[in-house]
């Protein structure tokens, strides 16, 4: 294959790491001879430091700030380093990205992204509609408004989980419990707040590539080993149940999903049956598994953004592991100069 | 019936449907393994009472209480062994 640029969101790294980072590492592992662009929004997200991960660094104006914005920053960066695909990584790009799909196609920057009827269907507050589908889904409440909840029992079972427009949830056994998540959440994500029944059994988290026609190009199931204390996962293993993946497929089979996504679906307790609790639209940060279970499917990606066929990948092995660890890097001053004044750090040279 | 049990033969078990593991005694291992090589429930108490030195009734209920376990963690459907 000759070499390409790749760019990638998603280079943060706290207590919860974006996508980016492992998405790059997969693409490496595939194609050691690419170009990275790393996209980050902070001059302190620790992927733009990384050896070995980007060979340029650019920071991007947030996503809030609308398509248009990004899109002017995607031309400049560009022009001086020319993009062959771009992998977003965060929920609250996909909207602006599916939006400026067309334009970053006229410039030559391929994506592999769902439609934004797609990118609809799997809201969380939208995610009923999969049950007409034959997708089972926990009953779900939209709350737009804090007067609605003190008569909330009259619609949905508690306990609830009470989920963000774009990340985290709560569980709530109360409406008053509802009412202190859904103000939290509605200052820090905005609106809609969603209002989901509990699902008493296990999780188990799938990261998918579906091919837009309802297809599935490959799938990673994992169940989580280890939680952080916001219930991310910390350390996992693939799994491989026929029934998950039958699951899967039909889910993906009813999005007519294209691109990457993750997956988070319960095991109930009693039944036994899949439920479908929340659908991300983008890879997750342990994606770098799926290299470790044979299916990179963030280089499956890249090849299909670039309109190369990537052939169904069989049911991933199970018992593969992994185990996230936080390491120290040291920095040098220049590198945070540099993104802090200019936005800007390269480690290869740039075509201006 | 138990193609979703890796077992090693140290006694640590994956179950490949659900990610959750477990650590058999010698005993379990040796039960399991039987079962696993297409032994049946029914012969288990002697193989056990030959290779173990138990009596055939200590083997008898040391086979039922194994199978309660795997039916209780959900790692054999219910119906098996009945």
């Amino acid at each position: 294959m000759k070499p390409c640029t790749i760019a990638v969101t998603g280079l943060n790294a706290t207590d919860n790491p974006g996508p980016g980072v492992p998405v790059i590492r997969a693409i490496r592992q595939a194609n050691p001879n690419c170009t990275i662009v790393g996209l980050g929004y902070d001059a302190l997200d620790p992927g733009a430091y990384m050896e070995g991960i980007a060979d340029h660094v650019y920071l991007m104006p947030f996503p809030s700030q609308g398509a248009e914005v990004v899109g002017q920053r995607l031309a400049a960066i560009h022009a001086q380093t020319p993009i062959d695909v771009l992998i977003p990584t965060l929920d609250s790009e996909l909207a602006p990205y599916i939006k400026l799909e067309p334009v970053l196609r006229g410039m030559g920057i391929a994506t592999y992204l769902p439609s934004a009827e797609g990118l609809q269907l799997r809201a969380k507050d939208k995610l009923s509609a999969l049950s007409a589908k034959g997708v089972r889904v926990p009953k779900s409440v939209t709350l737009t408004d804090a007067t609605a909840i003190a008569q909330l029992d009259q619609h949905i079972e508690f306990p609830v989980m009470v989920k963000g427009q774009f990340y985290e949830a709560f569980i709530a056994y109360s409406p008053m419990e509802v009412h202190s998540h859904f103000e939290r959440l509605r200052a820090k994500w905005g609106l809609p707040v969603v209002l989901q029944a509990y699902v008493p059994g296990t999780e188990y988290d799938i990261t998918a590539v579906g091919d837009g026609q309802g297809g599935l190009v490959g799938s990673v199931a994992m169940k989580k080993m280890q939680l952080t204390d916001k219930g991310k996962a910390w350390g996992g293993v693939t799994i491989a149940d026929p029934q998950l993946d039958a699951f899967v497929a039909l889910t993906m089979a009813a999005l007519q999903w294209r691109g990457p996504c993750e997956l988070e679906v319960m095991r109930a307790k009693d039944s036994g049956e899949c439920y479908l609790i929340e659908i991300n639209p983008r890879f997750p940060a342990w994606v770098y598994l799926t290299v470790g279970a044979g299916r990179n499917l963030p280089w499956a990606t890249v090849q299909l953004a670039l309109g190369q066929a990537v052939a169904p990948m069989p049911p991933a092995p199970a018992g593969i592991l992994f185990l996230r660890h936080s390491l120290d890097q040291v920095c040098a001053m220049a590198d945070f100069q540099a993104l802090t004044t200019v936005g800007e750090l390269h480690r290869k040279e740039t075509e201006q | 019936m138990y193609e979703h049990l890796a077992l090693s033969d140290s006694g640590f078990l994956f179950d490949t449907r659900t990610g959750n593991t477990y650590t058999l005694s010698k005993t379990g291992t040796f039960l399991l393994r039987t079962l696993i090589a297409g032994g049946t429930w029914q012969e288990l108490p002697t193989q056990l009472a030959a290779t173990y030195e138990v009596d055939d009734e200590t083997a008898r209920r040391d086979v039922e209480q194994f199978s309660f376990r795997l039916k209780d963690l959900g790692l054999v459907a219910p119906e098996v062994g009945s």
